[in-house]
C-alpha cells in the first residue's frame, strides 16, 4: 500500500471506526481479519461489487457482507466507496479498521506459527508471555507452518520472536553465505 | 690688330664676369651642399666608429653567450642522461608495481572463486541438510520434543528470544 492510498484509506477507516467501531468485539476482529485477508488477495471480488447495476447493488452487498460474516454497517461503506468509485481501497480500510481497534482496545494481534501444531497448553505461556513482552493484550491465530521444520514463528505488524529449525538455518545461511 | 685687342678684352671682362658671377651665385651654395655633405660623411664616419665598436662588443658578447651555451647544452645533456636514468628507474618501479597489482588481481580473482565455490557448496550442504532435517523432524517426535523446548523457554521473564 503507498502512501498516499495508505492516507486516503486510513480517514475512511477512522471515520467509519469512530462511527461504528464502539460495537466492535474480538469476534467482529477476526470477522474483519478474514476479509480483508481474502478481498486483499481476491480484489476482482470487489470489482463485480462496482459494476453492479444499481437496482442489485444493495442485494449484491448484503449477500457479500453475509458472506463475509460482517456487520450490515459495512453496506454503507460499500455504497459510499461504490458511489465514489474507490471501491478497490475496501481491503486497505479494513486494515485501517482493525488497526484502530487494536489502538483503542490496548491489543496487539500475533500470529503464531509452529510445527508441529501448538496445543493450548503450550499457547498459554506464549501468550502470557508476549503479553508481558508487549504490555498489551494479546489477539492471536495458530497455525500449522510445515516450513519451519521444527520451532515456532511469532510475528505481530512490528515484532518477531522466532526459534525455529528454518529460521536457525536462514541464520547459518546469512552468516556463512551472504557475509 | 686692334680687333685682336678688344676680343682678348672683352675675353677677359667676360672671365672676370663669369667668375664674378660664380662666387655671386654658385660658390656658396655649392660650399654649403658640400659642407653638409662633409658633415654627414663625418656622421657617418663617427656612426660607423660607433657600430664598429658595438660590432666588437656584440662579437664578444656573441663569444660569451657561445661559451654559456655550449655550458648549458653540456648541463643539459647531464640533464637528459639523469632524467633518462629517472626515467628508467620510474619505468622499472612502476613495472614492479604493475606486477605487483596483477598478482593482486590473480588473487583475488582466485579468492572470488574459491568464495564462489565455498558459497554454492554452502547453500548446497544448507539444502541437504534442510532436507535431512525435514526427513528427521517429520518421522519422529523431534519435531514435538523441539517445540516443547521452545516453548518451555518462553517463560515470563526468559528474555533470551527477544
Amino acid at each position: 500500500m503507498n502512501r498516499k492510498i495508505f492516507n486516503l484509506a486510513n480517514k475512511y477507516g477512522r471515520a467509519f471506526f469512530n462511527l461504528y467501531g464502539a460495537g466492535f468485539t474480538d469476534q467482529s476482529f477476526w470477522d474483519i481479519k478474514d476479509a480483508a485477508g481474502f478481498l486483499n488477495k481476491n480484489r476482482m471480488v470487489l470489482s463485480y461489487l462496482e459494476c453492479a447495476k444499481s437496482g442489485s447493488e444493495q442485494k449484491l452487498i448484503t449477500v457479500f457482507l453475509q458472506h463475509f460474516k460482517l456487520h450490515k454497517d459495512f453496506s454503507r461503506l460499500l455504497v459510499l466507496l461504490r458511489k465514489q468509485k474507490r471501491i478497490l481501497l475496501f481491503p486497505d480500510i479494513l486494515h485501517c479498521i482493525l488497526s484502530f481497534y487494536l489502538e483503542q482496545g490496548g491489543k496487539m494481534y500475533f500470529d503464531l506459527q509452529s510445527y508441529p501444531k501448538l496445543s493450548s497448553v503450550q499457547e498459554k505461556p506464549l501468550v502470557d508471555f508476549l503479553s508481558n513482552a508487549t504490555g498489551h493484550k494479546i489477539l492471536y491465530r495458530s497455525v500449522e507452518k510445515h516450513r519451519l521444520i521444527a520451532g515456532l514463528r511469532m510475528q505481530s505488524d512490528q515484532l518477531l520472536w522466532e526459534n525455529s529449525v528454518r529460521g536457525r538455518l536462514r541464520m547459518i545461511h546469512r552468516k556463512l553465505v551472504r557475509k | 690688330m686692334m680687333s685682336i685687342i678688344f676680343g682678348w678684352i672683352n675675353f677677359a671682362i667676360l672671365l672676370v664676369l663669369g667668375r664674378y658671377a660664380y662666387k655671386r651665385f654658385l660658390q656658396s651654395p655649392i660650399k654649403k651642399i658640400i659642407d653638409k655633405e662633409e658633415g654627414d660623411v663625418l656622421a657617418l664616419r663617427a656612426d660607423a666608429s660607433s657600430l664598429e665598436g658595438h660590432v666588437v662588443e656584440v662579437v664578444m658578447e656573441l663569444k660569451v653567450q657561445e661559451a654559456k651555451a655550449a655550458e648549458l647544452i653540456e648541463k643539459a645533456k647531464l640533464w637528459q642522461k639523469s632524467f633518462e636514468e629517472s626515467q628508467k628507474e620510474n619505468l622499472d618501479v612502476v613495472e614492479k608495481n604493475q606486477k605487483t597489482i596483477d598478482q593482486s588481481n590473480e588473487i583475488r580473482l582466485n579468492n572470488l572463486a574459491v568464495k564462489i565455490t565455498r558459497d554454492k557448496l554452502l547453500s548446497l550442504a544448507l539444502v541437504n541438510v534442510k532436507g535431512q532435517l525435514e526427513k528427521k523432524f517429520s518421522k519422529d517426535s523431534s519435531a514435538s520434543d523441539f517445540l516443547d523446548q521452545v516453548c518451555s523457554n518462553f517463560k515470563l521473564g526468559n528474555k533470551t528470544h527477544e
